[in-house]
């Protein structure tokens, strides 16, 4: 996608924190528009149809919830919603309500970026057409349902392959437990979790390099799981012995 | 308010059960009985004799016709002050006095002219005609005054009732009400746990107390009872004075009669005295109860108002810092100068830490209000430890880590972000208080019907009493206070987060210098794995 014509909204009250944004993603090629309240930002995302919104939960006008329920009646724009708190439940009501993905305050430019690209791709897959989701060493065709790690074909069960499925068609953002136990067995087991932390263990045994330290499938606690697209990128240096002492064991 | 089942007979019930009120208190049956009914018959005669000592000097002046009819002046006097009894004693005396003094012959009984004897014949007559009329107006006068004298009791006994605020002093009520205005002997049992009787039970019968201790005992059970004390011939009636949450004690009211018609209609009324006692009792409970629960939820209000005002006021400039240090680490021009690096990672590094220090604030804050509400679920221990590490791995950079997670470990139901906040702090803990580039270990295992995580260090070590205080708040080892600045909160958040979940926080060391090993126990799920394993694929 051209970057230079992709355009975020941002809704934040704070004008500290619309300011890093808009440098955050001026420097990456983005076209940034600014919205310091609720009213404002709903008229700005109906007259300038942006291709992404960054929403803050905490705006003076009007709930971010509302902000959020408005936008949803009309428009199915990438949101990504800015909140303070690190209260699960919350952020489970919020996707459930039809954001795309959350980050939580304090949260540092790459960690928004990674959510706003994945978010995009996912908006945007349509277009391209693109039937292959990679993650690392793994590579997932949602066409023809075959799953490689490193070049080699692995075998995986029927709900194996649904629970990769699901997560790489919203690759890079987080899917709740919710949705995907209502995708793989179904609405009346929606509250099993441990039925969805067996299958990622046997899925995570089959695609992580180290299952116990998985990079690719990702936990979000307390709110579902999440495909790495870019599982390189690792959010802290390992100590070099880790891989010895984890192997020696 | 106070509601009287009336049967038929309406305020006259009530008159009777004034009237047979029996002797008050130290009075003996002589003294009753000359009040009652020598003294007013002695009042009657009396003015009977007041009247012919105002006649005779008058004898000559009026008409010796008239002198009966004076007499009647006495007799209504006594019949609407005394009663019917004393009016016709009073009839009987004026006429023979008449007779005496004023008929001739004089100074005898006897009547010389036959038109003197109807004379003093339709004196009688009248004069028995006006006592009984006028007795019965005083009787009516009397009932009507009983009754409001009746109500009056009752509604300062309402009064009262509605003016108490605690069982106490509505209990004093009641027996103030039962023992003052309708004279009963009114005594309350405690409970057991509180000791002996109270006002003035010392003399209360044996058999009565042991009643009453079972009445309590039997929980719930019968209320109210009447016994009967074969000693003294009374009958007690009994009341638990409980509501749902508390018990006052036992209510014992001495009825002081055998049985009877009057007997059932007493105790009708000290039972109606004792149902509204218990309403209004369970009244104060409940509203006991619910201004508790107000100063509660006031007390919640204002604790999130402050927890959400401290997170809002200092955790949104942080996040203004972190936001623009980290846009500040992706521009090309400062990322080739090794020197501005350095500076956009101290600040990085800076606000991290602070963001840290403030959530440990709130978290500390939040137990100590009691505000960890666990939302329990099932978690796989090795995100908990994975995610753990992914959040604390900036801390942990200068020293070596080892991650050894036995295989299959069982699920654990917790709230895997308190969880993981507690490894997060157990870790955050074993780096600030160990050498740097020694090696810390985290592990993982399966023991009985618990998983095990524990981190161990090469650092300071704990001595044994150290080891028994680790997880009370703000503990810190003693040598450390020099060493190592920290507010000694994160292990006693650790410990809070792992006892909400059902689990156990506890810290093992060699002794000083030999490192120590923190282990969280987390109850597992009995033999689910395997289970779960089956079902839940095809």
């Amino acid at each position: 996608m051209n970057k230079s014509k992709t355009a975020i909204l941002v809704i934040d009250d704070e004008p500290q924190i619309r300011r890093f944004l808009r440098a955050g993603f001026e420097l990456e090629g983005f076209t940034v528009r600014e919205a310091e309240n609720a009213t404002v930002g709903l008229k700005s995302a109906t007259l300038n149809q942006p291709d992404l919104i960054v929403l803050d939960l905490g705006l003076p006008d009007l709930d971010g919830a509302e902000v959020l329920e408005r936008i949803r009646a009309w428009s199915s724009v990438p949101i990504i919603v800015l909140s303070v708190e690190a209260d699960e439940m919350q952020k489970v009501r919020l996707l459930r309500m039809g954001a795309d993905d959350y980050v939580v305050k304090p949260f540092g430019m790459a960690e928004l970026l990674a959510r706003t690209d994945a978010a995009l791709r996912r908006y945007f897959r349509g277009v391209t057409k693109d039937s292959i989701v990679r993650a690392g060493d793994l590579s997932i065709d949602l066409v023809t349902r075959v799953v490689t790690v490193g070049g080699a074909r692995v075998q995986l069960t029927r709900k194996e392959y649904r629970l990769l499925h699901v997560l790489a068609t919203h690759a890079g953002l987080v899917v709740t437990h919710q949705q995907l136990l209502k995708d793989i067995w179904g609405s009346n087991q929606i509250h099993n979790t441990q039925y969805l932390r067996i299958l990622v263990r046997k899925v995570r045994n089959k695609i992580e390099s180290d299952p116990s330290q998985p990079r690719i499938l990702i936990t979000e606690s307390g709110v579902g799981y999440r495909l790495e697209t870019n599982p390189s990128e690792t959010k802290f240096v390992r100590s070099p012995v880790l891989a010895e002492e984890a192997l020696s064991t | 308010m106070i509601s009287y089942r009336r049967g038929g007979k309406g305020a006259y019930a009530v008159r009777r059960i004034s009237q047979l009120l029996p002797p008050r208190g130290d009075e003996s049956l002589w003294l009753w009985v000359s009040r009652t009914l020598l003294l007013p018959l002695a009042k009657s005669f009396a003015l009977v004799v007041a009247a012919t000592l105002i006649l005779l000097p008058l004898d000559d002046h009026i008409d010796g016709q008239l002198v009966p009819f004076a007499y009647l002046i006495p007799v209504v006097v006594a019949a609407t002050r005394w009663g019917f009894w004393p009016a016709f004693a009073a009839a009987f005396a004026g006429t023979a006095i008449a007779d005496f003094f004023f008929i001739k012959p004089y100074y005898s009984f006897w009547v010389a002219d036959p038109r003197e004897v109807i004379e003093l014949l339709v004196f009688l007559i009248v004069a028995l005609i006006t006592s009984n009329l006028a007795a019965r107006l005083k009787r009516e006068r009397d009932v009507s005054h009983a009754r409001e004298q009746e109500m009056r009791g009752l509604y300062e006994f309402s009064r009262q009732l509605a003016a108490s605020f605690t069982a106490v002093d509505l209990i004093s009520a009641v027996q103030d009400y039962l023992t003052n205005t309708m004279r009963r002997r009114t005594i309350l049992v405690p409970p057991p746990a509180m000791g002996g009787a109270l006002g003035g039970g010392d003399d209360l019968p044996a058999r009565v107390v042991e009643a009453a201790m079972a009445m309590m005992d039997s929980g719930g059970g019968l209320s109210r009872r009447t016994l009967a004390d074969g000693d003294s011939g009374h009958v007690w009636l009994l009341q638990v004075a409980s509501s749902d949450t508390a018990n006052y004690g036992v209510i014992a009211v001495d009825l002081d009669l055998a049985g009877g018609e009057a007997a059932s209609q007493l105790e009708q009324q000290v039972e109606t005295v004792l149902a509204e006692t218990i309403g209004r009792l369970r009244q104060i409970d409940v509203g006991y109860a619910l201004s508790e629960a107000r100063l509660r939820t006031q007390w919640d209000v204002l604790r999130q108002a402050l927890v959400g005002n401290v997170s809002h006021e200092l955790r949104s400039p942080l996040a203004s810092i972190l936001g623009s240090a980290s846009v500040l680490d992706r521009v090309p021009a400062i990322r080739q100068s090794e020197h501005t690096r350095a500076l956009v990672e101290t600040v990085q590094q800076a606000a991290k830490r602070l963001d840290a220090d403030i959530r440990r604030l709130l978290d500390a804050t939040r137990i100590t209000a009691g505000g960890v509400c666990p939302q329990r679920d099932w978690v796989d221990p090795v995100d908990l430890i994975d995610r753990a590490l992914a959040h604390k791995g900036a801390t942990l950079v200068s020293h070596r880590l080892a991650v050894k997670i036995s295989p299959d470990l069982p699920l654990v139901r917790v709230d895997g972000a308190l969880i993981e906040q507690a490894i997060g702090q157990v870790l955050e803990n074993a780096a600030k208080y160990s050498p740097p580039d020694s090696l810390i270990t985290i592990a993982a295992r399966a023991e009985q019907d618990c998983v095990v995580i524990s981190v161990a260090d090469e650092g300071h070590g704990l001595t044994v009493t150290e080891q028994d205080q680790v997880g009370r708040r703000s503990f810190r080892g003693e040598r450390s206070h020099k060493a190592t600045p920290g507010s000694g909160l994160g292990l006693w958040i650790a410990q809070c987060f792992v006892t909400a979940n059902g689990g156990m926080l506890e810290a093992r060391s060699q002794g000083a210098g030999l490192g120590s090993t923190i282990s969280i126990r987390l109850d597992a799920a009995q033999g689910a794995v395997a289970e779960l394993v089956g079902a839940e694929d095809e």
